[in-house]
């Protein structure tokens, strides 16, 4: 056989393999950045719920509400606050937990359930959340949070919450040469003064 | 055509490839760079908040922590910046808008170091611009940074701005 003919199959199998590999990173790339914007769009949307929820814990559209929060935990909170500004100043009870039941319908065995409830009116988050995390403090900028849960006692010293959600993608990413599962995260923190927690000064 | 031509064939099809790949990885490292930017940014606005929404809610001046108000508005206020001794720079000792001046610290999350620094001035009703003198106005200005925020083509750090304007008579 001719030397020239073979030489040219192994490079022309060579540069096709080369086409095949980098075919493969654009189409992963591409698939990771689209699953990765609708994350960062999913989180923007559960912290849009978030931040109008504990911005508002303990307002009341008229006169104050005295225990504004009634448990405060690492993993949930449940307190008072007038959410819907309604002209009846009707007070509702309003819960955030993160669940350990698993979400079965995705690929993700880590997302799990986040419960928003509002005067018993529940609403599940299915969206990919890992973690949900909740830190207190008692004064403002402390890095030492309160040690959880919150004792009754103290639940009035409780000046700021820090929330931190963590999201991940329900597909697997993982390339072909990696088997360890992969998911696409996103992570929000943020620090709430609520203005009706009862000022330091 | 020589005994070169296969060669010279092969070394061209080697380069095409070799462009197609580097134009590829590049796309692919842009993607990623403006996906993790995107995530910091984030991070840094919510930050900031916090600082913003920490400053709005202590009093708008030294001399209305108490609750009463200066005689003389806005001659009876305080210079900008801290009247309280703060050795450890800490937030705690905040009771006043512009007790915020000149505030600097590295916020650590889960997202990593984030370095801060806080500006507050009296500015000028009718133009919003700095002054010396006392106005019923106080302008804060928060900035961000983190390492993994930097100029296009450059190492040198972005700096995030994020500004809030108070006014006495608003409160």
């Amino acid at each position: 056989m001719n030397i020239g003919i073979i030489t040219s199959t192994i490079v022309a199998g060579i540069l096709i393999l080369i086409l095949a590999v980098t075919n493969l990173n654009i189409q992963s790339s591409a698939q990771e950045l689209v699953i990765s914007q609708m994350k960062q769009v999913q989180t923007t949307a559960v912290s849009d719920i978030i931040s109008n929820d504990f911005s508002k814990i303990g307002y009341a559209s008229i006169g104050d509400i005295d225990s504004a929060i009634t448990s405060a935990n690492s993993t949930s909170i449940t307190f008072y606050s007038n959410l819907d500004n309604s002209g009846d100043n009707s007070i509702e009870k309003v819960t955030w937990e993160f669940l350990t039941t698993e979400i079965a319908t995705t690929d993700n065995p880590n997302d799990k359930v986040l419960r928003r409830s509002v005067n018993g009116d529940v609403t599940d988050i299915e969206i990919g959340v890992v973690d949900f995390e909740i830190r207190y403090y008692s004064s403002f900028g402390s890095t030492t949070p309160m040690v959880t849960p919150i004792s009754s006692a103290n639940l009035a010293t409780i000046r700021q919450i820090e929330v931190e959600v963590t999201l991940q993608s329900s597909e697997n990413i993982s390339s072909i040469n990696n088997n360890t599962p992969t998911y696409v995260q996103n992570t929000w923190v943020k620090r709430f003064t609520p203005r009706n927690l009862t000022s330091n000064f | 055509m020589n005994d070169y031509t296969d060669l010279f064939m092969v070394i061209g099809a080697m380069v095409l490839v070799s462009i197609l790949t580097q134009n590829a990885n590049k796309a692919n490292i842009i993607n990623k760079t403006i996906s993790i930017e995107g995530q910091y940014e984030v991070a840094a606005t919510a930050i900031a908040q916090d600082i913003i929404d920490e400053a709005r809610i202590v009093a708008f001046d030294e001399e209305t922590v108490s609750g009463f108000v200066p005689v003389n508005i806005p001659a009876g206020f305080t210079a900008i910046g801290l009247e309280e001794a703060n050795p450890g720079n800490s937030r705690v000792v905040f009771d006043d808008f512009d007790d915020y001046d000149g505030w600097k610290e590295t916020i650590t999350n889960s997202m990593g170091d984030f370095e801060v620094s806080v500006e507050v001035f009296y500015i000028v009703k009718s133009t919003n611009l700095k002054t010396t003198s006392k106005s019923t106005l106080k302008k804060m200005e928060v900035s961000v940074q983190n390492k993994f925020l930097v100029e296009s083509n450059s190492n040198q750090l972005k700096t995030y701005k994020f500004s809030l304007i108070r006014s006495y008579y608003a409160d």
